[in-house]
């Protein structure tokens, strides 16, 4: 027990006296860090890094021991300032004209810590007023900068670490209670609303087609993200002041979530006039909600053929 | 048995103080048990609130399930923070818990994909960061954003270190945000000279206000920057009370490191953390409040601060985002002139809760907020005054702090006037994050002494009334504050509701927009309504632009079928700005956005003027799929997109069909009308 408590009491003189260069060398093994899937395995770890080491130093280098914040006050002050370097940082090397990156980042945050560290660790070695806690906690050596109420709050008598004991009860309490009621939400039955759509797979993408001598074949896509099957009729007609059937309208019964490639033959046009085509879709028994007729999908397109005249076209 | 029972009774009764002990161990396991039934009943409570909303457009239960789980949850937490006995420690693990807590009912509502209209904003710009490496890229949705890249860039970063998506990282450090908000304010009451039971009650008070539950746990700017302003204040307000030279340089550097994230990340919040810095100042200058010792070097401290602070934030202005004063400007004067014509009679005040989804006792709780609001500042007030008195609260810097942040807290009084104003309202709403930091300071003695006024009656009986009513006080603040922000719609989840940014977002609008970006790519010019345009212009990642007088593209919705397009200039607008797609959503005929916006705020009343009590798009929307220089490339249950093939070709497309040559009939009839042939295959 004793050798235990011996390597600790060392362990812990040995942090008190530089946990500066120690935050840099953690900071700095966000690189192996990297090694490590993304997501949630990475995040565990990488997150509380990037999110504490940069502040925390920068708390290092700007206050002296006695007027630095403690606590709970120092672990959001440090979470706030990493935060706050990682925009920095991007800023940085946005005026610095190099792209933002994974690795820029990684670099420009290193660089900007190890600066911090060397101004924390200075002020460590030349500060020279005692060490840690213990000094902290002798009732002579309060913060002569704290109000009557805090000197009171100060006075009180806790249990040593009661702060750090009960803000890590609150945070796993907290999160787990959080993670449970994402689990629970997660796991009850969510309504789910489907949709079909109709829509152009050929090229070109602009819906104008050239129709050559032989004719041309206009493809298309029907999707139906619902959960039953539904019957549909396909039909195909030539629009103008009044529609004319293009072709044989089809009958097709679509089950869940199936998309369907489709197909409408143009024959070769008799002359070099724009001619505008609609595919149809129809819900053989489907309402529409809204117009309170049969629901239906269409999509147009015009087609001509490019080698022909069209002087003889109406304007 | 018998006789291990008889020792330990005569254990017991020889030793008192063990039983006592003993008895009092009893308690405190039971009252742990109890805060966590409760905690557990009040996530369950809310799941359930949720998952009853999910399935209707809105019912009383899921609001009564959701302030039951809110209640279940926070007001343990609040009991244990006003006892007198719980130690300091416990109290800031409690509001750290209480930070945590209160991000449920906004984790819960949108847990894998952003859902608010800012979100999908500040989603866009954090993606341009990743994609292209670069900051102060264009958003389409919020062109201010990218002027104001602290929320993106953290993100980005933290992105770029754990390998999560933008959703997943940017949750985890809202919550950090969150969290450390709600410890900001107790942090901030006790630099102001408060003890720890107080500050905390002034985090709890500010927990009330309109935006905490879901405003500020959005992922937007405001989010972020309200927690650094409010930290920043916090480290100011130490520089000025530092006696000691290196005190005060110290947290001199961490306001200004803190005012220029603030600065970097929003401009409300960065223009309130000044103004607030200069109404502190302003105090310290005051002798009659702030002479006492060292009161010059106080006031120079306090001074200096706020002019690094106001000097970053006018560079920021001015050189890197000058167009902020042109954003913000319209709601400000507009919201004024609208107030001026109401006073005057020839204007038309805002009607409060209209088309509301929530019950009608949220809007009284929202209208007894106010007044609870009232009470407890007029007793802050009286408290302040009687510690002048009896010399509690002499003149020197406590004073001069207080009185600064009890006049900005006051504010919000005023300020709740804007509510009427239609341009006022949503930036007075937006205030309260704010002025509810002071409000919260000049209330937190006042509950303070309530609860302890409560607990010296003598009888029991008395006692625990009191303390109820004062819990009751507190649950209709908490309903009210809540309600007083977003609508129900914002707040809960439930099926599609046209023209509501939260409930726009269906798996049909997302198949759309994927469809588009897979055939067509990114970056392409669209015109669309608002509530397609968030998701098109966010996780489509196409350009979108809000319409203006100077491009009124509602009027290619308003123009009736056959009737030319008005004006004649909109198409080669469309055509001269490179639009090349124009995306309906045909709910627009069939119903009155519930937000009572179609595609910005400010477009032409004359959007909304009903044509036989149907909205002014019903029969109009047809027409697009034959005016001949737009093309169907894309049709689903509700959406439309067409291609506009600009220059029009001016012959366009035929009215007749193509028709077989030769084979008229006998009297001259055209021959057959060509025919082709449909296939299909699975």
């Amino acid at each position: 027990v004793t050798r235990t408590h011996g390597v600790l009491s060392r362990f812990k003189s040995l942090w008190l006296s530089s946990w500066p260069l120690w935050a840099l060398i953690v900071f700095a093994s966000l690189a192996a860090v990297r090694l490590l899937p993304a997501g949630y395995i990475r995040a565990i770890v990488a997150a509380p890094i990037l999110l504490s080491v940069p502040g925390s130093l920068t708390i290092g280098a700007t206050f002296s021991r006695r007027p630095r914040p403690q606590g709970t006050a120092f672990i959001c002050y440090a979470a706030l300032l990493s935060a706050l370097w990682s925009a920095f940082a991007s800023l940085a090397l946005y005026v610095g004209g190099v792209l933002i990156s994974a690795e820029s980042t990684y670099w420009c945050l290193l660089i900007i810590s190890a600066a911090l560290a060397i101004v924390a660790e200075a002020r460590l070695l030349l500060g020279g007023q005692g060490r840690g806690r213990r000094v902290a906690n002798r009732p002579g050596a309060l913060d002569p900068d704290l109000s009557d109420s805090e000197v009171k709050d100060a006075k009180t008598p806790t249990k040593t670490g009661g702060e750090g004991r009960y803000a890590i009860l609150a945070v796993v309490a907290g999160i787990s209670l959080l993670a449970g009621g994402l689990y629970a939400y997660d796991h009850i039955p969510h309504p789910v609303t489907g949709y079909t759509f109709i829509a152009w797979t050929a090229s070109p993408s602009t819906g104008e087609f050239a129709v050559g001598s032989s004719g041309t074949e206009l493809h298309f896509q029907i999707v139906h993200r619902e959960s039953d099957t539904t019957t549909y009729r396909l039909s195909a007609a030539w629009l103008g002041t009044l529609s004319w059937p293009l072709a044989k309208s089809l009958t097709l019964s679509i089950g869940p979530n199936r998309t369907f490639r489709g197909g409408i033959f143009v024959p070769p046009l008799p002359d070099g006039c724009t001619y505008r085509i609609v595919v149809t879709l129809s819900a053989i028994q489907q309402i529409d909600p809204l117009t309170r007729k049969l629901e239906t999908w269409s999509i147009n397109a015009d087609v001509h053929d490019p080698d022909k005249s069209s002087k003889t076209c109406n304007r | 048995l018998t006789a291990t029972a008889y020792q330990r009774q005569s254990d017991s009764a020889s030793h008192p103080e063990s039983s006592v002990r003993r008895s009092r161990a009893v308690y405190v396991y039971f009252l742990a048990v109890a805060f966590a039934l409760c905690e557990l009943a009040g996530i369950g409570a809310i799941v359930r609130s949720y998952s009853i909303a999910q399935t209707t457009l809105s019912n009383e239960s899921e609001f009564v399930w959701f302030w039951l789980g809110m209640f279940l949850l926070e007001l343990p937490i609040v009991g244990l923070v006003m006892r007198r006995a719980t130690p300091q420690a416990m109290q800031t693990g409690l509001l750290t818990f209480y930070g945590l807590i209160s991000y449920a009912p906004k984790l819960l509502r949108d847990p894998t994909s952003p859902i608010y209209h800012d979100e999908f904003a500040h989603w866009r710009s954090t993606y341009e960061i990743l994609s292209t490496g670069k900051l102060f890229r264009n958003n389409p949705l919020l062109i201010i954003a990218s002027d104001y890249p602290g929320l993106h860039a953290a993100t980005a970063a933290l992105v770029h270190a754990t390998g999560l998506t933008i959703w997943q990282a940017a949750t985890l450090l809202l919550i950090m945000l969150h969290v450390t908000l709600v410890l900001g304010i107790a942090a901030l009451a006790r630099a102001a000279g408060f003890d720890s039971r107080t500050a905390s009650i002034v985090a709890i008070l500010y927990g009330l206000n309109s935006s905490f539950l879901y405003f500020d746990t959005q992922f937007g700017y405001e989010s972020m920057a309200i927690t650094l302003a409010v930290w920043a204040l916090a480290a100011y307000v130490r520089a000025i009370r530092s006696q000691r030279r290196q005190g005060r340089a110290g947290w001199g550097v961490m306001t200004v490191v803190l005012s220029a994230g603030t600065i970097i990340t929003h401009h409300l919040s960065a223009f309130t953390l000044v103004l607030i810095m200069a109404l502190v100042s302003l105090a310290m200058s005051v002798p009659i409040l702030a002479r006492g010792e060292a009161w010059v070097r106080n006031a120079l401290t306090a001074w200096s601060l706020t002019m690094v602070a106001g000097l970053m934030t006018g560079a920021w202005f001015v050189f890197v985002a000058p167009r902020t004063w042109s954003y913000l400007s319209p709601y400000l004067g507009a919201g004024l002139s609208e107030l001026m014509q109401d006073a005057a009679g020839s204007g038309s005040a805002k009607p409060l809760f209209a088309a509301s989804l929530s019950p009608w006792w949220e809007h009284w709780c929202a209208y007894l907020v106010t007044l609870l609001a009232f009470v407890l500042a007029v007793g802050g007030l009286l408290l302040i005054r009687a510690r002048i008195r009896d010399g509690r609260l002499p003149r020197g810097r406590r004073r001069a702090i207080l009185f600064a942040f009890a006049l900005f807290g006051l504010v919000y009084f005023p300020s709740t006037v804007f509510i009427l104003s239609p341009s006022g309202s949503e930036g007075a709403r937006r205030s309260w994050a704010f002025t509810w930091i002071g409000l919260s300071i000049l209330a937190g003695p006042a509950a303070v002494w309530l609860v302890d006024w409560a607990g010296r009656s003598v009888r029991r009986w008395r006692r625990v009334s009191l303390r109820s009513i004062l819990m009751a006080g507190l649950s209709i603040a908490l309903v009210g504050g809540t309600a007083a922000g977003l609508d129900a719609s914002y707040r809960l989840p439930g099926p599609y509701l046209f023209g509501s940014d939260a409930r726009s977002v269906t798996p049909e609008l997302l198949g759309a927009s994927s469809w588009f970006s897979a055939r067509f790519g990114t970056g392409n010019n669209i015109i669309t309504d608002r509530y397609t345009g968030l998701v098109f212009a966010s996780f489509g990642l196409q350009n979108f632009s809000y319409p203006s007088l100077g491009f009124p593209y509602y009027d290619l919705y308003l123009a009736k079928p056959g009737a030319p397009i008005e004006p004649p200039s909109l198409p080669y607008q469309i055509e001269f700005s490179n639009y090349k797609y124009l995306i309906v959503d045909q709910r627009m005929a069939y119903d009155i956005p519930e937000l009572g916006v179609y595609f910005v705020a400010g477009e032409p009343a004359a959007l909304f003027l009903p044509q036989d009590g149907k909205p002014i798009f019903y029969g109009r929307l047809d027409k697009f799929a034959t005016i001949k220089w737009m093309v169907k490339v894309f049709q689903s249950d509700n959406y439309s997109i067409y291609r506009f093939n600009l220059p029009a070709d001016p012959t366009g497309y035929q009215q007749q069909p193509p028709r077989a040559r030769g084979k008229r009939g006998k009297r001259g009839k055209p021959g057959k009308v060509l025919q082709g042939k449909l296939s299909v295959t699975p």
